[in-house]
């Protein structure tokens, strides 16, 4: 390039007072080549840009370490676990139950007293305190909270994970529709969009969750987590099928498709090369910040108790007993566990989409 | 301006059209024999309920007929009342689904109005702050303690609250509800008052610390954007202080987002924390239909849904007008 | 693949340079801040200037920017002066530094991560006198002769004019406001608080934008931003002389309905009278200097002509003096007296307008006026200067353009040239001229 430009020059001589020497260029030449101005610029690469700046962020790294820390609890945790899912503790020893109490039978027109007195060894160690058995105590059913906590996470991101993927598969693609085809078809799209966003979804979970119960038997399958799950799909994505829709439509606005279109791209390729690449980022901060969203939602059925069967370890499940009152006062062992994992779980993926969205965002200088 | 908003309000009809069909489908989902057991059930405490009036009430629903004729005749019938401005009768409450309705609603919105003026008052001034001094020590806290906050489920929070506070500290009732136990029947006036807000203090600060941080991340955003418009250098060009950039011009373009997601918090307002009732035990709308809910109690929960999608459309409704009351730029009906 | 891997990270910033960086940059912006925010002191900002004809000197000014990818250098080492009553022209490429450094005489650079790092702009301002507390000093009204002079009491002070209420009259000056003791000093603009900077923006320097069409806040009235900046610098003044001055300042810049304009909103206007408006502003207070930053860039070109016309009208209206930045060398050439080409944030050329558009010396100049197309010249290709403007971060000691320059020597490899002083008006930094300058002062 350099060459070129040089060659071209010595040609426009016209100009005054400019004291031509070819040998002095050539040599300059030759000193210069190491180190040109633009050799001196160093910049960053545009993804190296997106991942110093996420790695960069300390918040985000402390939400993606959780984010690792509590797949392995609740994926690998339970495989060191003494105890299962639904394994109740029979190894109390010391607590002989006895008493007595007086059964009373009418015997022609006399009443007789008669005194039984009773003693078992009951086993089942329930309401346990924390110890080296048990970390974080047991809960009314003997189960060990600390490995139900490593359980339950299993269904909570799993179910997590699920849901985001198929409401932002419905949303790019019911978005990706309304954008593209505009007319008819958008307004159609837009006009679910808007009705399905009036729904309560709150209440709508609590009348399903009810509604359902009389199925079958799904009112102690898992079953009906997953149902209702799955109705939680078909409303929420409308928020992704909005931000799909608008980016297609400011980008069809946009000079470089107007060119993409002049230079002869099929409608194909200029979905995938240039439409998607744009959307791409928001799609992936939206999905992260969604995450933490669906665990809350998960958590908030099972706190109402209309999720899974309640043997069924889900942390929202487990701070379902928070509505025992002696349970909430005086055994915080049994649900502040869950309720800590919740927390966590939506802190970390907020934190990380967070950083992501500042990391893709071009405007922001830090 | 009158011609977009009977736009806008056509529009809403048919979004209500479309949500009361969706949940009342739903609620067609049932077995007929499961309604049976458990209105039975719900009935039989004392006031009578036997299989004529249960029948009774799934003729008026519609219920009896399971075909999909009987369920669009089912549902038209339900519009036709609904129309006429008649909801029903709560099972549970044994009282029309409006009343219910209404005679609850008050509580709820006293305790959400309340939590929303405080979360303003300290979400604004901190958010433009955090704004000002962008990555600043006082930007870098807020932003994790709202985050933190933000993560918070509200049953969590509020419960933890209960357990430090109420049971253990026993600062706050820890038997909750609106009012103590131990208040004679009748009283009213300040001795009652002043009981409540005891009551209510615990909720609403639950409430205040949950929302706080995202109003607060939401007028941190809009100030960054507004700093760095060409205006503000304009006006700092003028030689206006720092305090007059921020507090007039800054803060007066920052109140186009806030006003329009204010207008959108109208349902929160009047449909009542539902959640937070239930922890806290308050009776307002929140927790009454959350009990009904789960007991099954058909017409208020067709009611309370369709209250809750009025509210979420005049809501949108509402936010659009204020975003051109607010805007100069903004004339409705383009 | 891997040499070429290697070759490319060339170009990158390793994780361990941009966490030096990093900590570099908040370490310089915090020191910078907190100077901003010193208390005024006016014995540390008040100097001389070196000519006294001039209104401001630029000296050797240096405002860089912090950047993640590292320090950019965007005024690097920049000297010249406005004389009093000029219009100085200030051209270059986009990214040369020429917004920067009338943004620094602003002290509107945008920060924190910009900042003006050392040199000194020095500005004859009309100060307020300050009393021992820091408060503006009154002058009030004396009871006076037939003749104008004071009248004095047997111990020969004033004696003032009393109100009702038995205070004394503060007296107003010719636009209305309160008047105060003022003293004219020389000020360095690059070493003072931002609280002092604010009594000299909008009243003795005002500036207008390149974009007018965002430059007006949106959701005030017209009027309303005009009345800010009166209400603001001329204390004292009444709300309908406010008014009465923004309309006569709508009325001056060519607006047709004034009173109508200004209850109406900006984005009710269009993109040449929202600049006439800028203008209206920037005039409020009878400005020393008003700073045009591309003023007719968005604009098209007949609005163009107009508001050039206007800002030469309104030049000899109010006595002072135009700093007008532009890449567009026919602006410069209808409107400058003197002319500053600028490149990679280091003035190359400065001289009369005659100077650099009759003898342009820097092979840059001269580049620059080749490539504005004539009409009279018919050619099949524009002429461009090849290659681009040197990304300012980690400049080269040498001269920036050697490697853009078709008249390159050896000796440019060599440090940065320094001034050659032509004629006495014409200075170019280039060494193509070194030995005609010795030449001519041996011979």
């Amino acid at each position: 390039m350099e060459e070129e430009i040089k060659m071209e020059n010595p040609e426009e001589s016209e100009i005054p007072v400019a004291p031509e020497n070819e040998e002095n260029n050539e040599i300059s030449q030759d000193k210069l080549h190491g180190e040109s101005l633009g050799d001196r610029v160093k910049a960053l690469s545009p993804a190296a840009t997106v991942a110093k700046r996420f790695f960069r962020s300390k918040l985000s790294m402390i939400g993606l370490v959780t984010i690792i820390v509590l797949f392995v609890f609740s994926f690998l945790g339970p495989l060191c676990s003494p105890w299962g899912e639904k394994e109740a503790d029979n190894n109390k020893s010391d607590a002989m139950i006895s008493g007595s109490y007086i059964t009373y039978s009418v015997d022609d027109t006399e009443l007789s007293g008669e005194e039984i007195t009773y003693a078992w060894n009951r086993t089942l160690n329930d309401y346990a305190g924390i110890s080296g058995d048990h970390w974080m105590g047991t809960d009314r059913q003997g189960y060990d909270v600390f490995s139900r906590l490593m359980y339950g996470g299993r269904v909570s991101l799993t179910i997590g994970f699920v849901v985001i993927l198929l409401e932002t598969l419905l949303g790019v693609v019911l978005g990706g529709i309304s954008g593209y085809f505009g007319g008819w078809v958008d307004n159609v799209i837009m006009r679910i969009v808007d009705l399905l966003s009036c729904i309560p979804t709150i209440p709508l979970m609590l009348i399903l969750g009810f509604a359902l119960n009389g199925i079958g038997d799904l009112e102690t399958s898992i079953m009906k987590l997953y149902i209702i799950m799955g109705v939680l799909c078909l409303i929420g994505w409308v928020g992704t099928a909005r931000l799909v829709r608008g980016q297609i439509l400011s980008l069809r606005e946009q000079e470089f498709m107007l060119a993409a279109k002049c230079s002869g791209l099929s409608t194909r390729s200029k979905i995938f090369k240039h439409l998607l690449p744009n959307v791409i980022p928001q799609l992936i901060v939206s999905m992260t910040l969604g995450l933490g969203n669906v665990i809350l939602m998960e958590a908030t059925l099972g706190f109402l108790g209309i999720g899974a069967p309640l043997s069924t370890a889900t942390w929202g499940n487990m701070i379902n007993l928070v509505q025992d009152m002696r349970i909430r006062s005086y055994y915080p062992n049994m649900w502040i566990g869950a309720g800590v994992c919740i927390t966590l779980a939506i802190l970390a993926f907020n934190f990380v989409g967070d950083g992501l969205r500042d990391a893709f965002d071009p405007k922001m200088k830090r | 301006m009158v011609k977009y908003i009977v736009k806008r309000l056509l529009l809403s009809i048919f979004i209500l059209l479309g949500v009361s069909m969706i949940i009342y489908f739903i609620i067609r989902l049932m077995p007929m024999d499961y309604i049976d057991q458990t209105l039975g059930g719900l009935m039989s405490g004392g006031s009578a309920m036997n299989q004529e009036k249960i029948d009774a009430i799934k003729a008026l629903y519609g219920l009896d007929d399971n075909s999909f004729g009987g369920i669009l005749k089912g549902y038209f019938g339900w519009l036709g009342r609904f129309l006429k401005g008649d909801m029903g009768t709560s099972y549970m409450y044994n009282e029309k689904v409006e009343d219910v309705i209404i005679d609850n609603m008050g509580i709820s919105f006293g305790i959400s109005f309340v939590s929303l003026i405080f979360e303003l008052i300290i979400a604004i001034p901190l958010g433009i702050k955090c704004a000002v001094n962008q990555y600043g020590k006082l930007d870098y806290t807020a932003t994790v303690v709202c985050m933190t906050l933000m993560a918070f489920p509200t049953f969590f929070l509020g419960n933890l609250f209960i357990m430090l506070f109420a049971d253990k500290l026993q600062w706050f009732d820890p038997s909750l509800g609106l009012v103590s136990t131990s208040l004679p029947v009748g009283t009213s006036g300040w001795v009652r008052f002043w009981d409540m807000m005891w009551h209510l203090v615990l909720p609403m600060v639950v409430l205040v610390l949950l929302n706080v941080g995202s109003y607060m991340r939401y007028q941190r955003t809009n100030t960054l954007e507004v700093l760095n418009a060409d205006y503000i250098r304009t006006a700092r060009a003028k030689g206006l202080s720092e305090n007059k950039v921020i507090y007039k011009h800054v803060f007066r373009n920052t109140m186009i987002p806030l006003v329009t997601v204010l207008a959108s918090a109208l349902p929160m307002l009047f449909g009542g924390a539902m959640i937070t009732e239930t922890v806290f035990n308050i009776p307002g709308i929140g927790k009454k239909t959350y009990d009904a809910l789960m007991k099954g109690d058909i017409p208020l929960a067709m009611g309370y849904n369709m209250f809750i999608a009025i509210l979420t459309v005049l809501g949108i409704l509402l936010s659009d007008i204020m975003y051109a009351v607010v805007d100069p730029r903004v004339k409705l009906g383009k | 693949m891997a040499v070429d891997k290697q070759e490319r990270n060339k170009h990158y910033i390793s994780r361990k340079e941009s966490r030096e960086i990093a900590k570099n940059n908040s370490k310089m912006i915090r020191n910078f801040e907190k100077q901003k925010k010193r208390k005024i002191r006016p014995e540390e900002y008040v100097t001389e200037m070196k000519d006294p004809n001039n209104i401001v000197e630029f000296d050797d000014l240096h405002t860089f920017f912090f950047s993640d990818a590292g320090t950019v250098k965007a005024v690097n080492g920049v000297t010249f002066s406005v004389p009093a009553g000029s219009t100085v022209g200030v051209v270059g490429e986009s990214g040369c530094g020429k917004s920067v450094t009338s943004l620094s005489l602003m002290q509107l650079v945008q920060a924190p991560s910009g900042q003006i790092v050392s040199g000194s702009i020095r500005f004859r301002a009309d100060m307020f006198k300050l009393d021992e507390h820091g408060r503006k000093i009154p002058v009030y009204e004396t009871e006076t002769d037939e003749d104008g002079n004071d009248k004095l009491d047997e111990n020969g002070n004033k004696i003032y004019k009393l109100d009702a209420r038995g205070k004394k009259i503060i007296k107003k000056n010719e636009l209305g406001g309160n008047m105060y003791e003022m003293e004219r000093e020389v000020v360095d603009i690059a070493k003072m608080p931002t609280q002092a900077m604010r009594m000299i923006r909008g009243r003795e320097i005002s500036m207008i934008f390149q974009e007018p069409m965002t430059s007006l806040n949106p959701v005030f009235t017209i009027g309303n931003q005009l009345d800010e900046v009166g209400k603001l610098h001329i204390e004292g003044i009444s709300k309908e002389k406010v008014k009465e001055r923004s309309i006569e300042m709508l009325n001056l810049v060519g607006i047709a309905d004034p009173e109508g304009v200004y209850k109406k909103y900006p984005h009710e206007l269009s993109g040449g009278m929202r600049q006439r408006v800028m203008i209206a502003i920037a005039l409020l207070c009878n400005p020393k200097l008003i700073i045009a930053d591309e003023p007719t860039t968005a604009l098209d070109v007949t609005i163009q002509a107009q508001i050039l016309d206007l800002l030469r009208e309104i030049k000899g209206k109010i006595n002072g003096s135009i700093m007008l930045i532009t890449h567009d060398l026919g602006v410069v050439a209808e409107m400058a007296d003197y002319v500053v080409v600028m490149y990679a944030g280091k003035v190359i050329e400065m001289g009369t307008a005659e100077d650099i558009f009759d003898r342009p010396l820097h092979p840059y100049t001269i580049g620059l006026q080749k490539s504005k197309p004539t009409v009279d010249q018919v050619t099949d290709e524009l002429y461009c200067i090849p290659g681009f403007v040197p990304n300012p971060i980690n400049m080269p000691n040498y001269c920036y353009f050697r490697d853009r320059c078709d008249k390159c020597m050896e000796k440019c490899s060599g440090e940065y040239p320094g001034y050659v002083q032509v004629t006495p008006t014409h200075k170019v930094a280039c060494y193509l001229y070194k030995d005609m300058a010795k030449e001519e002062t041996n011979g």
